[in-house]
């Protein structure tokens, strides 16, 4: 029992240790450790400029964190957009996701995850959290997702697909709702997605496929509003 | 779960590629500036900074994250001997010096007051 404790205190006081969950500030995949030796000089092709840039300003740097904004927020924009077809929910993701980043730049530690694979990780938990909140309301009651053009039919319809595709990855279980979001919708290689979620590459295929079938069944029901069969 | 049919899965497939395509929002100077506002709430002062810096230094030198947990291990270990000795612990210590102690730390110490005066 005082081994259980002792090994909770300690990952408790040392988040890196966990299983690379939530707020892991530097999973620990095997694949991730040494992605990037320190001495490595920095034209290498692994040198993390973000990271660097995110130790900064961990270290008091006020200037940097614009350019981080810069770097980072309109990829994290993209792929949570993609992922829940609205723009206004996205941006809170965008808002929430680099507020974890800011918390745990004191903890980074340079050589390990990249700061855009912690990113996805950090984005996908995000909008599968969301995804799942929006499983306990109707359907119906989602918010449509605005629209600039409505007056353009085909820009509606692209609206309804989007929300129709949002709407089944919420009901997927998260694991496989983030694998098939990173792989068909990111369009991030098998290894790249083992390296986000911290799984073995064959875990990945496997929540891929499950995720893919059971989405396809899902929006089987709803293959008239898709309206591929028009186009 | 049946096999999907294989226009279903074509429709998915053109799904994801539209999505995919989809041009995503662009980063509004309203959200850019809410951003710039968390970083700048949420950065450390150059005390914590200092104060974080001395722990990782005690830690360093003591070893590391490992040594940490060892010591805690070994400290709720040793409390734990202390307040539930194990038989064999007390024999053995009897066994070595011919003496055989009994430490109560907490008979005296009435925790809940139960015991009322006169």
């Amino acid at each position: 029992m005082a081994v259980a404790i002792a090994m909770a205190l300690a990952t408790a006081a040392n988040p890196g240790w966990g299983r690379g969950g939530r707020l892991c500030p530097t999973p620990i995949y095997p694949y991730a450790r040494g992605l990037r030796d320190v001495t490595e000089p920095a034209a290498s092709p692994d040198w993390d400029r973000d990271a660097e840039l995110l130790l900064a300003y961990a270290a008091g740097d006020e200037t940097v964190a614009s350019a981080l904004v810069a770097s980072l927020a309109p990829a994290v924009l993209a792929q949570a957009f993609r992922m829940l077809g609205d723009q206004a929910e996205a941006e809170d993701v965008v808002q929430d996701a680099l507020m974890r980043l800011w918390k745990i730049a004191p903890e980074w530690r340079r050589g390990e995850a990249k700061v855009s694979t912690w990113l996805y990780r950090v984005t996908a938990n995000l909008c599968t959290d969301r995804l799942r909140k929006r499983r306990t309301v109707t359907l119906d009651a989602v918010a449509e997702p605005e629209d600039p053009a409505q007056s353009v039919t085909h820009k509606l319809q692209d609206v309804a697909r989007h929300k129709a595709l949002s709407e089944g990855l919420a009901q997927l279980p998260e694991r496989q709702a983030q694998a098939v979001a990173l792989r068909h919708l990111e369009g991030l290689s098998n290894p790249e997605i083992a390296l986000i979620m911290g799984i073995g590459v064959e875990a990945v295929e496997s929540l891929t496929a499950r995720g893919k079938r059971a989405l396809t069944a899902i929006l089987a029901g709803r293959k008239d509003e898709l309206g591929y069969d028009n186009d | 779960m049946t096999d999907p049919d294989f226009k279903d899965v074509e429709r998915l497939e053109a799904l994801f590629a539209d999505v995919r395509d989809a041009e995503a929002p662009t980063l509004s100077s309203d959200l850019t500036a809410r951003l710039l506002a968390d970083a700048q709430s949420a950065q450390s002062t150059p005390q914590n900074r200092q104060e974080r810096a001395r722990w990782r230094t005690w830690i360093g030198e003591i070893g590391g994250w490992p040594s940490v947990g060892g010591l805690v291990t070994a400290g709720i270990a040793g409390l734990w001997i202390g307040i539930a000795p194990s038989a064999m612990a007390e024999d053995l210590w009897a066994s070595l010096t011919g003496e055989s102690y009994e430490v109560a730390i907490l008979s005296d110490w009435d925790v809940f007051e139960v015991e009322t005066d006169g």
